[in-house]
């Protein structure tokens, strides 16, 4: 500013004081609405929202959308504050990062989410949300069982996962990410699914 | 159209009611309506928002999870309701998810506002109601409801209302219509009874009364007032009465009034006839000049207006105390004649008994008998009994008194006095500015005469002045030749006799020329002193003009077959007068030479002579007068005037307008007069007339040409040189000793020089007009440095000179060029 202001004064040294006052106003004033201009574009313009969002970011958001849906017995929280621990099992490191971001910074009702990656399935008891990776297919019905008794919604991705026991499994319908729901082994878990979203569930065939 | 005030007071009651009851209605329903208008539209927008809320909480999860097909069954739900109009779901990104009707038009493009309120908007209803869920942002959702419902309960209103008020209103009609008649029939009853009071001038009637509201108050107060009524028309019929009978006094009183208004009318027409009458003489006199003829005037109207027997009037004469009648009119001659009253006649103002009349007043006898006077007696005897004498007052002195009588005793009113004495007055004035009139008359004349004399003087001086101015030229050029043949003359030059006699024609000429410039200037010329005057007689100049002219008055037209005849008439004992013959016969020949002139047919010319007497001493003759008349063409008035001036001819080429100049001058020289009368076609008389004048008794100066002279030093000075050679020959020739100088300042020199030299001159001649110094200054040094020598002035102005009394004092004698031998040496002799 002093730089600019010096050479106007340069190219006109007999301009009144008055006017040199308002110009370096104006002056000032445009370099700010052009700071603030770059800063809200470069916030606007995620680099993830550019191309059509990929499947599991789909179907990260999804698991999020469970959560607004699903009512947890009182005791699967601490506090009234605690954390909604999404937790994801078996490997799948894209999905793993698409939910991370996906619900960095959410809350619902007062309640925090949180990612958590399970080695275990002891591990995975006291999550809230498990997803289930397809590598794990094999193994469901020891990590279903293993999971008895704990309030946590089971989510996976893989055929025989309702029959297993598993609570939700997504399916790609007409090229769109559907959803099933096994309401009988939600309400064994303790977990009460809002009627909205059994609604949107596909019946098992 | 039928104004509300003009219209029964049964209707307008009821229309008052029902229009009271129409506008109650009106308002309550308006006010009924408006209310139920809320609060219906309140619940709307309610229902509306429940509606939004439910429909929201079914749409979260379809929301969350963009579920289109869900989202599309919940709207369609709203089927049942059927004033839902449109619908539509967004997501939190706000994204179309649904519409409906799913067919129709999108009802909400783009997104509304979120969340708004329930608001009307174009016949409509809208809402937009945010979803959350667990406390986060899902999405929106918006309906329109269509007002129709609303719409629907107007028309219900609307149908209700107006049965309502049609049912009210015939009530209220009915029962307006009852009801008035408790207000209107008693004014109804009011009103017929006044009517048939008013029709029936019967004032005993009264009206009945229902109640003691205001109406039976006012019915109470209109009986009252009709009871008053009746009695003041009684009262009115009384006074009525008494009018009647103080009419026809007053009409009594009038015509006694009239009556005498008619008298006073009758003397103001008499007044007015004597106004008339008195303007009528004014107007009469106005246009008269002389004193005489408007006393004739007055005396005439009055005659003629007022009937007078005798009115005269006499002026009034303060040195004798008399008064001179200078105007008489009377009825009866005869009786005139026995007062011996006429026209001149002159009465002593004390026999008249008019002295009052001095002071200005009024005299009225009313009969004649019974006075005392002298004059007023012999009025009675001639017949007049009653006189009255006004006088004529002019700046408060009698001018005169107007005397008028009549035949019979007491015969003038007092008005008749009043109007004489009104018209003295202005008679007064008028006589008075009549003789002040003809007094200025006569100095304007005489002014007119003298200005037109000094006129002609004026102008007869200029021309004389002009002609020597000529006159003073030719003189000069003229001395040379008369003087030198003069001198050769006298001989010693040897000349042979031819040569003598054609000098002696040169010298003679030379005379004649200088006898025309003198005749030039003889109109104007007074008498010369030295010119001699003789005893002549007019009666014989006169017959020896009629014998000398006979040539031209009887033998030249007679030969052309005229005849002209000369009559003469001559006092015989004409005393001589004192004069120039030649200048007198010559007057005489020009005057009946211009008789001639002026009858080219032919007529008579007379001569005569008479003697004008001195009024006082008619024993002593004044004037000598000769008489030129012709029976010529005469002149006009303007010819007349001018004829004596010079060059004034009427005769063209053959007159030289000299002639008659010229007899004035001779009678100018002779301290006469010129009288002409004349008129065209008339003929012309001159009058010349002469002073008779004694002999001056003087004995007549010896012949100048034989005087001894003595030889005298001569001093001459004049700058032309031939004149000075012309002076110096002449005085050698007398044995003088001349020198000889050619202007003022070397002339003074010469004399001073012969002063110091102990030899100066006796005499000095000089000329008066000379460049530098002329001659009046040489002579006024020459005077003052020798006053006892004298100087004598020769210049051709010299005749004029003397005339004019303009000699210089220092000059002694003046001398006229051309000199003469004869003049020069009389001069001389003298010093």
């Amino acid at each position: 500013m002093e730089g600019l202001l010096a050479v106007q004064s340069g190219t006109k040294p007999a301009m009144p004081g008055k006017i040199k006052l308002v110009f370096k106003k104006t002056a000032a004033m445009a370099a700010r609405f052009i700071l603030c201009g770059l800063i809200l574009l470069s916030g606007f313009r995620g680099p993830a929202q550019d191309a059509a969002p990929t499947e599991y970011q789909i179907k990260a958001a999804f698991l999020y959308n469970f959560a607004k849906f699903v009512e947890w017995p009182a005791e699967a929280f601490a506090t009234p504050t605690s954390p909604i621990v999404i937790g994801v099992l078996g490997n799948n490191v894209v999905f793993e990062n698409d939910l991370r971001q996906t619900i960095n910074q959410k809350v619902l009702n007062n309640r925090p989410l949180q990612f958590k990656k399970c080695d275990s399935v002891m591990a995975a008891t006291n999550c809230h949300i498990l997803f289930i990776s397809a590598s794990e297919k094999a193994g469901f019905p020891k990590i279903l069982e293993g999971l008895r008794g704990s309030n946590v919604l089971t989510v996976s991705e893989t055929g025989q996962f309702i029959e297993a026991g598993g609570m939700i499994n997504f399916v790609l319908e007409e090229n769109k990410i559907r959803f099933q729901i096994n309401d009988e082994a939600a309400k064994k878990a303790g977990l009460k699914i809002s009627s909205k979203l059994l609604r949107l569930a596909i019946h098992p065939p | 159209m039928l104004k509300f005030q003009d219209i029964s007071i049964k209707r307008k009651l009821t229309a008052i009611i029902m229009i009271a009851s129409t506008v109650a209605l009106l308002l309550v329903s308006a006010g009924f309506v408006t209310y139920e208008l809320v609060t219906f539209r309140q619940t709307m927008a309610q229902d509306i928002s429940t509606l939004a809320e439910i429909i929201g909480n079914q749409s979260s999860a379809a929301l969350s999870f963009g579920d289109k097909d869900t989202a599309r069954e919940i709207l369609g739900a709203l089927s049942a309701k059927k004033h839902i109009v449109a619908a539509a779901l967004y997501d939190k990104d706000g994204h179309l998810m649904s519409v409906y009707p799913g067919n129709g038009q999108i009802g909400f493009m783009p997104r509304p506002t979120r969340n708004q309120a329930p608001h009307f908007q174009d016949d409509a209803l809208v809402i937009s109601h945010d979803i959350y869920t667990k406390g986060e942002f899902t999405g929106t959702v918006c309906l329109k409801s269509d007002l129709l419902e609303q719409h629907e309960r107007f028309v219900r209103y609307a149908v209700m209302i107006s049965t309502f008020m049609v049912v009210s209103w015939f009530a209220t009609l009915i029962l307006s219509s009852l009801l008035q008649r408790v207000i209107s029939r008693p004014i109804f009853h009011l009103a017929e009874t006044a009517s048939s009071v008013t029709a029936g001038k019967d004032y005993s009637v009264r009206a009945t009364k229902d109640g003691n509201d205001e109406l039976g108050q006012l019915v109470d107060r209109f009986n009252e007032m009709i009871g008053q009524v009746q009695q003041r028309d009684a009262a009115l019929q009384q006074a009525h009465d008494e009018l009647e009978v103080r009419v026809s006094q007053r009409t009594e009183d009038l015509q006694k009034e009239i009556i005498g208004h008619q008298r006073t009318e009758l003397a103001l027409k008499q007044h007015f006839a004597w106004i008339s009458l008195l303007n009528q003489i004014t107007h009469a006199i106005s246009e008269r000049q002389d004193t005489d003829s408007v006393l004739h005037v007055v005396l005439r109207q009055l005659e003629d207006h007022m009937g007078l027997d005798l009115g005269a009037v006499g002026v009034f004469d303060a040195r004798g105390g008399t008064l001179n009648v200078s105007a008489l009119r009377v009825k009866n001659f005869l009786m005139a004649d026995k007062l011996e009253l006429r026209e001149g006649s002159v009465l002593r103002l004390a026999e008249t008994g008019f002295e009052p009349c001095e002071k200005g007043q009024t005299v009225y006898c009313r009969d004649t008998f019974k006075a005392s006077m002298a004059f007023e007696e012999k009025l009675a005897l001639a017949g007049w009994r009653s006189v009255v004498a006004v006088p004529l007052m002019v700046d408060e002195k009698l001018f005169g008194v107007l005397i008028a009588a009549r035949l019979q005793a007491d015969g003038f009113s007092s008005g008749d006095s009043e109007f004489l004495r009104m018209l003295s007055e202005q008679v007064a004035l008028s006589a008075h500015q009549a003789r002040l009139h003809k007094e200025l008359e006569s100095a304007y004349h005489d002014l007119r005469r003298s200005q037109a004399t000094i006129l002609q003087q004026e102008r007869l001086k200029a021309l004389g002045q002009m002609a020597s101015g000529i006159a003073h030229d030719v003189n000069n050029a003229l001395s040379p030749v008369v003087g030198f043949s003069d001198l050769i003359l006298r001989g010693g030059f040897g000349l042979n006799e031819k040569g003598e006699k054609y000098l002696q024609y040169i010298r003679t000429a030379g005379g004649d020329i200088a006898h025309i410039v003198a005749r030039l200037r003889e109109f104007y010329r007074t008498r010369d002193d030295e010119e001699p005057l003789q005893q002549v007689s007019l009666n014989a100049l006169a017959e020896q003009v009629v014998d000398m002219t006979r040539p031209r008055w009887r033998d030249m037209p007679q030969s052309n077959g005229i005849t002209i005849e000369v009559q003469t008439e001559f006092m015989a004992d004409a005393p001589p007068l004192l004069g120039i013959e030649s200048e007198i016969r010559e007057a005489l020949t020009n005057l009946v030479l211009n008789a001639v002139d002026a009858m080219p047919d032919g007529g008579r010319i007379g001569l005569r002579t008479r003697v004008d007497h001195d009024r006082k001493n008619l024993k002593h003759p004044k004037h000598v007068v000769v008489a030129i008349c012709d029976s010529g063409i005469g002149m006009s008035e303007e010819t007349r005037k001018r004829c004596l001036e010079p060059f004034f001819s009427t005769k063209g080429k053959r007159g030289t307008g000299l002639g008659l100049a010229m007899v004035y001058g001779v009678m100018e020289r002779h301290e006469g007069s010129i009288e002409i009368e004349s008129a065209p076609g008339k003929g012309t008389t001159f009058f010349l007339r002469f002073p008779v004048r004694k002999k001056p008794s003087s004995a007549d100066a010896e012949d100048a040409s034989d005087a001894e002279v003595k030889p005298l030093s001569i001093l001459c000075i004049d700058d032309e040189p031939l004149m000075r050679e012309l002076l110096k020959e002449m005085l050698e020739r007398d044995g003088h000793q001349v020198e000889l100088s050619d202007g003022g300042h070397s002339g003074l020199d010469e004399f001073r020089l012969a002063n110091e030299r102990q030899q100066p001159f006796d005499v000095v001649i000089t000329d008066l007009g000379m460049p530098y110094l002329d001659g009046k200054q040489v002579a006024k040094a020459i005077k003052l440095e020798s006053p006892g020598t004298p100087v004598v002035m020769l210049t051709g102005w010299g005749a004029f000179m003397k005339e004019d009394g303009d000699a210089p004092a220092q000059v002694d004698s003046i001398l006229s060029k051309p000199p003469r031998f004869k003049e020069l040496r009389e001069v001389l002799s003298r010093f």
